[in-house]
């Protein structure tokens, strides 16, 4: 896999403009990720997408989309601009229905389930399958209301225990330290690395099995993106991850599983090291190796 | 100024200088044409300004702010108290009203009585106050037989505030990015908590902005409140219907026509006092929707 990143000169940039004091956690993520990929998966998936269609109006946005997400694993989803990436995660919970004009045919099935089907409690989904888009959104309250917002949705709990709930999630998300002494203030005074994780904690806090991570790091700077990256290494153990990203080495440190779309369609789904080391499909190996996209 | 210095170099290397000389001639004109437009309004604003600001420093006193209106002297204390009874009274109705009303136009542009809602407000700012005031007094002050009341003026002028309500509430509305209505509403939020608790919490300066611009509308108004309102020399008695009251701009209007020197003063003070206040609403909501913006 290192050879494979060597190829691609955003690497030594990255890696370049961070600290040479620190660690680089290309290493450590490298080497946890090929521990995972050593045990064979012999769960059933979390998620089975099978057959997905997509429309925007007429546009027909998803041809045919089939794969699972496993759990207790990171997917990355990958492609040039789009792709329809980002259009297949936001139907894993559905957001895509606050617009109109937007179809969507086929199945997803999350422990079995069809999420798909009508009469699905919309809101009991998005508590069991959280998202966190490409740019920080927090609300505009204080720190600690914005991580008890969603608690609140769900449950009605006594203030300490609340309060142990916003403490825990905010140290999940690696946030606490730099956030205990100032809870009460508003959320927007935080940086854009400390506002993402601020969402990532805001979504864990409400106890989801499935996390979506929409391009989580694109609007961040270097040193947080690391932070985030590390952060997902993280959070794997507990959560089936999937992560749209449009930055091939972030798709390579964090990820165990990746899908290639191009054009509405998956290309090729396979493990992380073999889509990035012996692509199957020409059209990968191009775009992995920047040919396109 | 450094492209100013660097033409001449260019005049001499190309041979078009007078396609050059041309366009800084034509550069002049603009300047002037836009120096001479803002000369010309400015003007207007500041002899207005400065005559409303002498006359009316001039006509202050103590006894303005403790004193009822005597005929065609004594103070503005009825007046004073008459313009914040009718305008609390038009925003109290006005806010709730067009903050519902914008709300609902912004967060279902494809509702049923969206398109009428829009629709009735843009033709409502189109309406002279005067008739609108007309409609106040033929409808409230007669059939229903209130007469000249703080209920009959404040509704109508209220009916004036509350378009420009509902239309900062929409823009306001608009203005908080789908990012955070995406986010609320993919934690599992219901629509009713993303609009509540997320975007009219993010959206308030700017409402703010609006209401604060209502206010100083209802401040200013003169024409609905002297078909609705009347005008009273007392103090208000509390009573809602049945009962006149003053306002600072019917001393504006009426004193100003007066051939006494005391009922001038009362109308330059009112003045002042009107403007002030409508000044100091702008530079508010200004800084307001300033902090917003950083």
């Amino acid at each position: 896999m290192t050879d494979a990143t060597a190829n691609f000169p955003g690497t030594a940039r990255v890696s370049q403009s961070m600290n040479d004091a620190a660690p680089p956690s290309t290493a450590a993520a490298a080497h946890e990720a090929a521990a995972a990929r050593s045990s064979v998966v012999v769960d059933d998936p979390k998620v089975s997408i099978k057959d997905v269609h997509f429309y925007y109006g007429a546009y027909h946005a998803l041809k045919g989309i089939s794969m699972p997400l496993h759990d207790r694993r990171v997917t990355a989803f990958i492609g040039p601009s789009g792709c329809g990436k980002s259009t297949l995660l936001r139907i894993l919970n559905r957001i895509y229905e606050l617009y109109p004009n937007q179809t969507v045919s086929g199945e997803i099935l999350v422990d079995g389930e069809n999420i798909l089907a009508s009469g699905v409690d919309l809101n009991l989904l998005r508590a069991k399958i959280g998202m966190v888009f490409q740019r920080p959104t927090p609300f505009p309250m204080s720190i600690y209301d914005n991580i008890a917002f969603g608690i609140r949705l769900y449950e009605k709990l006594p203030k300490s225990e609340l309060d142990d709930r916003v403490e825990s999630a905010l140290q999940r998300a690696a946030l606490w330290t730099e956030v205990k002494d100032k809870l009460r203030q508003s959320g927007a005074g935080l940086s854009g690395g400390q506002q993402q994780r601020l969402c990532i904690a805001r979504a864990i806090a409400v106890k989801p099995e499935v996390l979506l991570l929409d391009e989580p790091a694109s609007a961040l700077d270097p040193i947080s993106t690391q932070r985030i990256e590390e952060l997902i290494a993280e959070l794997k153990p507990d959560y089936c991850i999937a992560i749209v990203t449009h930055n091939m080495q972030q798709a390579a440190r964090c990820s165990d599983y990746t899908a290639f779309m191009y054009l509405g369609e998956l290309i090729e789904f396979d493990e992380t090291e073999r889509i990035f080391t012996h692509p199957q499909e020409r059209r990968t190996e191009d775009y992995i190796t920047g040919r396109f996209g | 100024m450094p492209a100013d210095q660097a033409l001449p170099s260019i005049t001499v290397a190309t041979p078009s200088s007078r396609r050059l000389m041309r366009r800084r001639i034509t550069s002049v004109i603009g300047w002037l044409l836009t120096g001479s437009a803002l000369a010309l309004l400015s003007s207007a604003m500041i002899w207005i300004l400065a005559m409303v600001f002498f006359r009316g420093v001039g006509a202050m006193s103590i006894d303005l702010f403790t004193t009822v209106t005597q005929g065609n002297g004594g103070g503005l204390l009825n007046a004073i108290e008459g313009t914040v009874v009718l305008s609390f009274g038009a925003l109290l109705l006005a806010v709730p009203f067009g903050l519902a009303a914008g709300a609902y136009v912004s967060e279902y542009p494809h509702g049923y009585w969206a398109p009428t809602v829009r629709f009735l407000a843009d033709i409502l700012v189109g309406v002279p106050s005067i008739v609108l005031g007309y409609v106040g007094y033929v409808t409230m002050v007669d059939w229903l037989g209130w007469n000249f009341s703080v209920a009959a003026g404040s509704i109508t002028v209220s009916v004036i505030c509350l378009p420009y309500i509902c239309r900062t509430t929409e823009l306001a509305l608009q203005q908080v990015p789908g990012s955070l209505r995406e986010a609320a509403f993919a934690l599992g939020a219901s629509e009713a908590r993303v609009i509540f608790q997320i975007c009219l919490p993010a959206a308030l300066p700017a409402i703010l902005t609006g209401i604060l611009l209502a206010l100083a509308i209802s401040v200013g108004e003169t024409a609905p409140l002297l078909y609705t309102a009347g005008w009273s020399d007392y103090l208000w008695n509390g009573h809602l219907t049945h009962s006149p009251i003053g306002y600072l701009t019917y001393a504006i209007w009426t004193f100003i026509n007066e051939p006494f020197e005391t009922s001038h003063r009362l109308a330059y003070a009112a003045a002042f006092l009107v403007t002030i206040f409508v000044l100091i609403v702008h530079v508010v909501s200004r800084f307001v929707f300033d902090r917003h913006r950083q």
